[in-house]
C-alpha cells in the first residue's frame, strides 16, 4: 500500500546530526542538537493527534510531565534499568491518556483544546503542591545518569546518540501507525467522522488509541529530557512545550508526514541562530515565523512533496 | 420470500425544541423487500433515517431490527448489526483513494481491535485481501474500477453518489437506508443505478429508500410510505400511492410545478 521509503527518508535527520557531531563540535552545539532531538520525539506526538485527527491537544506537556516525574520517582526510588523504566513509564503515559483521554474526547473539538490544556494545569498545580511526592517548587535535582545494561553515560556526544536512537524508534513506530489499517481508520475519521461512524467504526475508540499514544510518546520525551537534564520541577507541566510545539507542527507542516519532524529541528535550531543579536532576536524570530506562514500556508513540509513532485 | 419484518417501528417520535420532526410513527418493513419513502421536504424523512440508524436520539418509540431492540444504541452498534445508511448530502473519504473508501468500510465490519490493525500480521492481512477482492468486484460493477487509485474528492458529482453506493455494499448489509440516491443524477445513470439496486436485491440485500424522483420508487418498490409532516399519511403499493388524492395533495399541491 505504502512503499517502504518513508521509513529511510527519515534517516536525514540522524544522518546530519551526526554529521554534525563528528565535526567536533562545542558542547553547545551538541546541546541544541538534542534539545531538538528532544523536540522530534514531541513533534510526532502532536502530530499524531493534530495532524492525523485534527484534534488540537494541549495537554502534551501533562504526558511529557508525567513521563519526567515517573521516569524521576523510579530511578531516584528504586534505581531501574532505564530501558526497563522507560517502557514502564510508557505503560504509564499509555494508561494515563486513555484516564485523560475519556472525558476529554467526548466533547466537542473546542472543548477538548481548554480542557487537555486543563489537565497540564491540573497536573502542574498537583506537582506543586504534592511536596512529599514531587517535592514542590524545589524540584528534582541530580537525576542520576541513565543506566542501560549496566551501561551509563553523562557524555553529550553518547546522549545525542541515545536520542537520535528515540527518534528513529518513534518516528518508525508513528509511520507504521499511520500506514497501517489503524491509520486508515484514523484517516476516515478525520475525514468525515459522521460517516465513519454510519459505516461502523467507534471513532471514539480511534481516538482514544491516538490519543493515548500520542501521550505515551510525549512521556518518551519526558523521560529523556529528566535524565539529560537532571533537574525537573513543575514546569515541566507549562505551556512554553505546547507553544514551540506548535510552531514546529503547524509550521512543518501538520499535513505531511515529515514536516513536524522538519519543524522541530528548525524551530528548535533557528532562535539559537539568531542570538547573534539579542536584541533583535525576538522581534526577528516573530518576523520569520510569519514569512514562513506566508510562504509556506501549508508547512515547511509543503517543500518535499513540492521536491517529489517534480521528480 | 421471508416472512415478518426486517425492521419494526413503534411509535416513535422525535421533536426539536418543541417542533415534533417525527410524530408518534409506526410502521413495519417486511423482509425481503424494497420499500419506499416519500413525502414533501420537511416531512421528517431524514430525520426519521437518523433516528433508525442512530445518528440522532429519538425521544420515545421502539425500533427492532430482526427483532432484536436498537432504539438508543450508537450509529456504529448499528452499524455492525447490518443496518446502514447513506446521506443525502454526499459523504465519502474525499482524501483515501476509492477502493480504500470500500475498503475502510469492510475494515470497520472486521472485528479486529485497532492494536491488532497496527501490529498487523496474517490475519489483518487476509483480511485486507477479502476486502480488496470484493472491493474491486463491486467497483467493477458500478463502473468505476479503472478510478480505484484515485482520491474520491476527485470524483464528479454522479461517481461519487455511486461510490457511497459500492461502500454501503462493503459492509455486507442486511438492510440499506438510502437517502436520495438518485438527486442530482443524470437519467443514464439512473437507470444505471436502479439495476445495481435490483442485482443487489435479488442477492439478498433489503433496501429502505427515500427519493423525490417517484419514476424509481415506482419501478423498484413494492411498497411505498408517505410521510407528512411527521406522519405517515398513507402506505400501500406504489399504484395507490400515485393515485391517492392526499399524496397528490401533500406531495405537489404545495410546489410550483
Amino acid at each position: 500500500m505504502i512503499p517502504r521509503s518513508p521509513y529511510l527518508i527519515m534517516l536525514w535527520w540522524p544522518i546530519l546530526a551526526l554529521a554534525i557531531a563528528s565535526t567536533g563540535p562545542s558542547q553547545y552545539v551538541l546541546h541544541i542538537l538534542i534539545i531538538a532531538g528532544i523536540y522530534v520525539i514531541l513533534a510526532q506526538s502532536l502530530h499524531l493527534v493534530l495532524g492525523q485527527l485534527g484534534l488540537l491537544s494541549l495537554g502534551i506537556p501533562a504526558f511529557f510531565g508525567i513521563g519526567a516525574y515517573a521516569e524521576t520517582l523510579l530511578s531516584v526510588h528504586f534505581g531501574l534499568d532505564s530501558l526497563l523504566s522507560l517502557v514502564l513509564v510508557a505503560g504509564i503515559t499509555f494508561v494515563s491518556g486513555l484516564v485523560i483521554g475519556v472525558p476529554s474526547l467526548r466533547l466537542s473539538s473546542h472543548s477538548f483544546v481548554i480542557v487537555t490544556l486543563s489537565f497540564a494545569m491540573l497536573l502542574q498545580v498537583i506537582a506543586f503542591h504534592w511536596v512529599d511526592v514531587t517535592r514542590g517548587a524545589l524540584g528534582f535535582p541530580d537525576i542520576p545518569a541513565p543506566s542501560v545494561l549496566g551501561f551509563s553515560w553523562t557524555d553529550k556526544t553518547s546522549w545525542l546518540i541515545a536520542i537520535l536512537i528515540l527518534d528513529v524508534v518513534t518516528f518508525a513506530a508513528f509511520i507504521r501507525i499511520k500506514t497501517s489499517r489503524f491509520g486508515r481508520a484514523l484517516a476516515a475519521t478525520k475525514g468525515n467522522e459522521d460517516l465513519a461512524r454510519a459505516v461502523g467504526f467507534s471513532t471514539f475508540r480511534v481516538k482514544l488509541l491516538a490519543f493515548a499514544i500520542s501521550g505515551t510518546l510525549a512521556g518518551i520525551a519526558g523521560t529523556a529530557y529528566a535524565h539529560y537534564i537532571t533537574f525537573i520541577d513543575p514546569n515541566v507541566f507549562g505551556f512554553s512545550v505546547t507553544e514551540n510545539l506548535l510552531i514546529m507542527v503547524v509550521l512543518g507542516g501538520s499535513g505531511t508526514v515529515f514536516g513536524p519532524m522538519i519543524g522541530a529541528v528548525v524551530f528548535t535550531v533557528l532562535p539559537e541562530l539568531l542570538r547573534f543579536s539579542p536584541e533583535f532576536r525576538s522581534l526577528l524570530y516573530g518576523v520569520l515565523l510569519l514569512m514562513a506562514m506566508l510562504r509556506f500556508p501549508l508547512g515547511l513540509g509543503e517543500l518535499t512533496s513540492r521536491f517529489r513532485r517534480k521528480k | 420470500m421471508m416472512s415478518g419484518a426486517i425492521l419494526s417501528v413503534k411509535d416513535l417520535t422525535k421533536s426539536y425544541y418543541g417542533v415534533t420532526a417525527i410524530d408518534n410513527v409506526t410502521f413495519n418493513l417486511p423482509s425481503g423487500e424494497i420499500t419506499g419513502l416519500i413525502g414533501p421536504n420537511g416531512s421528517g424523512k431524514s430525520t426519521l433515517f437518523d433516528c433508525l440508524s442512530g445518528m440522532s436520539e429519538a425521544d420515545s418509540g421502539a425500533v427492532s431490527l430482526n427483532g432484536e431492540q436498537i432504539l438508543g444504541k450508537k450509529p456504529e452498534a448499528i452499524a455492525q448489526r447490518k443496518l446502514i445508511r447513506t446521506f443525502q448530502n454526499i459523504t465519502i473519504f474525499p482524501d483515501l483513494t476509492l477502493i480504500d473508501n470500500m475498503r475502510v468500510v469492510a475494515q470497520a465490519h472486521s472485528g479486529f481491535g485497532f492494536l491488532r490493525e497496527i501490529s498487523g500480521g496474517s490475519s489483518i492481512r487476509k483480511h485486507e485481501a477479502e476486502a480488496t477482492t470484493l472491493a474491486k468486484h463491486l467497483l467493477e460493477e458500478i463502473e468505476l474500477f479503472e478510478l480505484r487509485q484515485r482520491k474520491a474528492g476527485e470524483m464528479s458529482y454522479g461517481q461519487q453518489k455511486l461510490l457511497v453506493m459500492g461502500m454501503a455494499m462493503m459492509a455486507h448489509p442486511r438492510i440499506v437506508l438510502f437517502d436520495e440516491p438518485v438527486a442530482g443524477v443524470n437519467p443514464t445513470l439512473i437507470e444505471k443505478m436502479k439495476s445495481h439496486i435490483v442485482r443487489w436485491h435479488s442477492a439478498g440485500v433489503d433496501f429502505f429508500i427515500v427519493e423525490h424522483n417517484l419514476r424509481l420508487i415506482m419501478d423498484l418498490c413494492s411498497s411505498v410510505l408517505m410521510l407528512d409532516r411527521g406522519r405517515i399519511l398513507t402506505k400501500g403499493s406504489p399504484e395507490e400511492i400515485v393515485n391517492d388524492p392526499r399524496v397528490i395533495e401533500a406531495y405537489l399541491g404545495g410546489e410550483p410545478v
